[in-house]
C-alpha cells in the first residue's frame, strides 16, 4: 500500500507529490497523458505540430497521437485549452505567476471590499496564504520578467494612462508592472542573439526570448531538464519529485504516465486507492493508498468523482465553474512591437475588484485564432447584438499583415461563481473507454461579471491606443477555457483543508479546489501555494508529522543539488 | 466535402497560397477530433451545405457541388449567423462545432509556411535578440505584505 496516490501531473499534483516525497512518504503520481522523457526531441516550436487541438503534441488526449483526443460534451461555442501529459497545462502556459487579489479571501477589510464576490470565499485569509506563496515562489522559482519591445511599449502606455508601477508582489490597488513569471531571467547570450549555435547552455541561461511559450519550453538547448527557462511542473516540481532521494533525504516519487484514473476506490467512507487504465495497452490496475489526492483538473476531477459514484451532497460537485470570462483586444501599430518574440506575456495591469489585463503576444496561428474566435458574429456582416466580432477575409489578412506590429492584450475578468456553470456527466454523448464523459455548461454570467468584463475591455482599448495603436479590435471572445476553477470548491464540496466533506482521506489539489476566481489573477501560483498547504495538512493529519512552511527553507528547483540529482538520475 | 472545406478556408483566409495546405489540415483535424461512423469534416460540410440550401434554395446548382461554396461572402456569413442563432438547448453541439470552424481554420491557415509569410513572421527560432532590460531597472519585486 502506498502512502499517497496523486491523480494528475499538471500544475497542482506534482506540488503535493514533491512536498510529501521530500518528507519521506511513498507517493505514486499518475498522469493520463505521456511522460515526455525526451521533451527536447518530442516537442516542437511549430504551432500546428504543438497546439493543434486534435493532432497536436499538447492536446487533451492520449500519448499515442494516432488516437483521437478524449471527448467532452461542450454544448456551446467555446474552446478548452488543456494539455494532458507530465506538466499538464503548465507545458503550454505562459508562466504568469501573480498572487491572487487579497479581496478574494476571507477577512479582507480593504476600502474596496464591497467590489468582490464574497458569497464564495475560503474561510482562511490572504495573509495565511503568503508563506505558501513564498515557498512556491522560491521553489519554481518566480522572477520579475525582463522586457522586450512589446513589454516596454505596454508598460510605457500604462504609465501614460496615469497608472502607478506596482513594485510589491501583493496587489493593493490599480497598477501595472512587469509580470512575476515562472520563467528564469535571461543570462549570457539569452535574449542577446538570434543565432542558435550561440544559444546553447551554459552560454545561454534562462529565457532566450524565442517566443514559443505556448509550444512548450525545452530551451536553452542542452540545458538540464530542471534548468529550462519556463518553469512548468515538467521542469520544476516533477524532476524534484523523481529525485527526492538524491537532493534530499526523501523518497523518490513513482511516476506512471499514460495512466487514466477511472475510479476512486473507497471503503467505509474513506478513500482506499485508485484504479487506472493504461491508455496504450487498455489494461487496468488498482493500487491502494492511505490518502488519495485528486489533481486531474477542473473538468476531469469532478468527472472522476461522479464516475466513482461518490456522494454529491446538494448537487455541488462540478458546480460553480469560473473561467475569468476572457476577452482579447489587439492593436495594430505603425511600427515594430516584436509581438511574436520573447515571453508570451511579461507585463500586466491589475484592477482590484475588476480583474486584470495582460500583454499577450503569440505566433501567427494562435494570433489568427485569437481574432477570429467570437460570440459577436463576423465583422462587417452581423454582430449578434454584441460589440466585437470575428475578423475574417481581406480585413483579417490586412490586420495580420505584420504580426510584429501588433499589441495583444488579454482581458481577465474577475467572474462570479454561478451554479449554472458546471461540469456534469453527459447523457447525450456516448461514454468513452474511461466512462461517461464530462459535459461542461456555461449558462450564466452575473451582472458584476459582465460589468467587470466591459470595464476591462474598455481599459484594454485605451491601453492599446496609448501604446500607439492606430486600429484596435476588441474581439469579444466566446468562452476560452484556459483558466478554469472552482468546480470542487473549498467551502463547498471540500473543507477548508481541501479534504472531501463526505469521503475521508480524499483531497483535491488542482484549480477545482479554488473557492472562486481569485479576483482575476492567473490561478496557477495560488493553486500551487494551496497544494503546498494541502500537502502539509495531509502530512500533519494522517502521517503524524509537523508543518514545515514558515519553519524551514525551501530548496529551489534550480539549486545545484537538484541539477546534480537530475543529471545523476538521467532525467 | 472537400469543396465545402476549401470554400470555408477561402472564406476565412482568402489566399490561394494557403488554401490547399489549410484545407488538408482542416479535414485532418476535424476527422481526428471526433472519430465516428461519419468523419466530422463530412458532418461539418453537411451542416454548412444544408443551411446554405435552406437559406438559398437552389444554391447547390452552381460551379461547385457544394451549396455553401456557391454562396457569396455575405451569404456565407448568413449561414454562420443562422447557425449561431440556433438555441443552445437543442443545438449545443452544433454551436460548438460551427463556432470553432472559423477560428480553427484561421489557426491552421496561419500555421502553414505560406500563412506565416502572410503575417511576415520571422519564423520559429531557439532565441531572439530582443532583450531590452528591466522596467525601472528592477530585477525583483518587493517581498510579501
Amino acid at each position: 500500500m502506498r502512502d499517497v496516490i496523486v491523480v494528475g501531473a499538471g500544475a497542482g499534483g506534482p506540488v503535493v507529490a514533491k512536498e510529501l516525497a521530500e518528507r519521506g512518504l511513498d507517493v505514486l503520481l499518475l498522469e493520463a497523458g505521456p511522460a515526455w522523457e525526451h521533451s527536447e526531441r518530442e516537442w516542437s516550436h511549430h504551432e500546428d505540430e504543438a497546439n493543434n487541438p486534435a493532432t497536436g503534441i499538447f492536446r487533451f488526449g492520449p500519448g499515442d497521437r494516432t488516437q483521437a483526443p478524449w471527448a467532452r460534451d461542450l454544448p456551446q461555442n467555446c474552446f478548452v485549452w488543456q494539455t494532458a501529459g507530465v506538466g499538464g497545462s503548465t507545458v503550454h502556459y505562459f508562466g504568469n505567476s501573480p498572487r491572487a487579489m487579497p479581496g478574494a479571501f476571507a477577512g479582507y477589510e480593504g476600502a474596496d471590499a464591497s467590489a468582490y464576490d464574497t458569497t464564495a470565499v475560503a474561510s482562511f485569509t490572504y495573509r495565511e496564504l503568503i508563506p505558501y506563496y513564498e515557498w512556491v515562489e522560491h521553489t519554481l522559482p518566480v522572477q520579475t520578467a525582463a522586457m522586450g519591445t512589446k513589454e516596454e511599449q505596454f508598460l510605457r502606455a500604462a504609465a501614460k494612462l496615469g497608472l502607478p508601477t506596482q513594485t510589491s508582489k501583493d496587489i493593493s490597488g490599480p497598477a501595472f508592472r512587469p509580470q512575476e513569471n515562472a520563467i528564469l531571467q535571461p543570462q549570457g547570450t539569452a535574449g542577446r542573439t538570434n543565432k542558435a549555435k550561440q544559444l546553447v547552455y551554459p552560454r545561454a541561461k534562462g529565457c532566450t526570448f524565442c517566443g514559443h511559450c505556448p509550444q512548450g519550453c525545452f530551451l536553452p538547448l542542452a540545458s538540464p531538464r530542471n534548468l529550462r527557462a519556463k518553469r512548468s511542473t515538467h521542469t520544476s516540481y516533477v524532476p524534484m519529485a523523481l529525485t527526492a532521494d538524491r537532493w534530499t533525504r526523501g523518497k523518490a516519487v513513482t511516476l506512471v504516465a499514460d495512466a487514466f484514473a477511472v475510479r476512486i476506490e473507497t471503503a467505509d467512507g474513506k478513500a482506499r486507492g485508485i484504479t487506472w487504465r493504461n491508455t496504450r495497452t487498455g489494461t487496468t490496475t488498482t493500487e491502494e493508498a492511505k490518502v488519495v489526492v485528486l489533481a486531474a483538473g477542473p473538468i476531469e476531477t469532478p468527472r472522476l468523482w461522479l464516475n466513482s459514484g461518490l456522494p454529491n451532497p446538494n448537487d455541488q460537485v462540478g458546480r460553480g465553474l469560473t473561467d475569468h470570462y476572457l476577452d482579447f483586444v489587439v492593436g495594430r501599430l505603425p511600427h515594430y512591437t516584436g509581438s511574436s518574440k520573447g515571453p508570451t506575456s511579461a507585463a500586466r495591469v491589475d484592477y482590484p475588484g475588476r480583474g486584470c489585463l495582460e500583454q499577450a503576444g503569440v505566433s501567427p496561428g494562435l494570433q489568427a485564432q485569437g481574432v477570429t474566435d467570437s460570440d459577436a458574429g463576423i465583422r462587417g456582416f452581423y454582430d449578434n447584438g454584441l460589440p466585437g466580432g470575428r475578423l475574417i477575409g481581406a480585413p483579417l489578412k490586412r490586420f495580420l499583415s505584420d504580426v510584429d506590429r501588433l499589441i495583444g492584450i488579454a482581458v481577465i475578468t474577475d467572474d462570479d461563481v454561478a451554479p449554472e456553470n458546471r461540469v456534469t456527466l453527459s447523457t447525450t454523448m456516448a461514454p468513452d473507454v474511461h466512462g461517461p464523459v464530462a459535459r461542461v455548461e456555461l449558462r450564466h454570467r452575473s451582472a458584476r461579471t459582465l460589468a467587470n468584463r466591459e470595464f476591462l475591455a474598455s481599459r484594454a482599448v485605451e491601453l492599446a491606443r496609448a501604446a500607439g495603436a492606430r486600429e484596435v479590435l476588441r474581439v469579444n471572445w466566446a468562452p476560452v477555457l484556459l483558466h478554469m476553477h472552482s468546480t470542487m470548491r473549498m467551502g463547498g464540496v471540500l473543507t477548508n483543508e481541501a479534504e472531501s466533506r463526505s469521503v475521508e482521506r480524499l483531497f483535491v489539489a488542482d484549480n477545482s479546489s479554488l473557492p472562486n476566481a481569485l479576483g482575476g489573477p492567473n490561478p496557477t501560483l495560488t493553486t500551487q501555494a494551496l497544494a503546498t498547504r494541502t500537502a502539509e495538512k495531509i502530512f500533519v493529519r494522517y502521517f503524524g508529522g509537523d508543518p514545515w512552511v514558515g519553519r524551514e527553507s525551501p530548496v529551489s528547483s534550480v539549486d545545484d543539488t537538484v541539477t546534480q540529482a537530475v543529471l545523476a538520475a538521467g532525467l | 466535402m472537400q469543396q465545402t472545406m476549401n470554400a470555408l478556408v477561402e472564406f476565412v483566409v482568402p489566399e490561394a497560397k494557403v488554401e490547399a495546405a489549410a484545407t488538408r489540415r482542416l479535414i485532418r483535424t476535424l476527422d481526428r477530433f471526433l472519430p465516428g461512423p461519419q468523419p466530422l469534416s463530412a458532418t461539418a460540410a453537411t451542416i454548412l451545405n444544408e443551411t446554405a440550401e435552406r437559406m438559398k434554395p437552389g444554391a447547390k446548382r452552381g460551379k461547385s457541388a457544394s451549396a455553401f461554396a456557391n454562396l457569396s461572402r455575405a451569404e456565407k456569413a448568413k449561414v454562420f449567423e443562422a447557425l449561431e442563432a440556433l438555441p443552445v438547448e437543442v443545438a449545443g453541439s452544433i454551436r460548438f462545432l460551427v463556432g470553432n470552424l472559423p477560428d480553427l481554420t484561421a489557426f491552421l491557415a496561419y500555421s502553414t509556411p505560406a500563412g506565416r509569410r502572410l503575417a511576415h513572421y520571422a519564423g520559429v527560432a531557439h532565441g531572439r535578440k530582443e532583450l531590452k532590460g528591466y522596467w525601472q531597472g528592477r530585477k525583483a519585486a518587493d517581498g510579501g505584505a
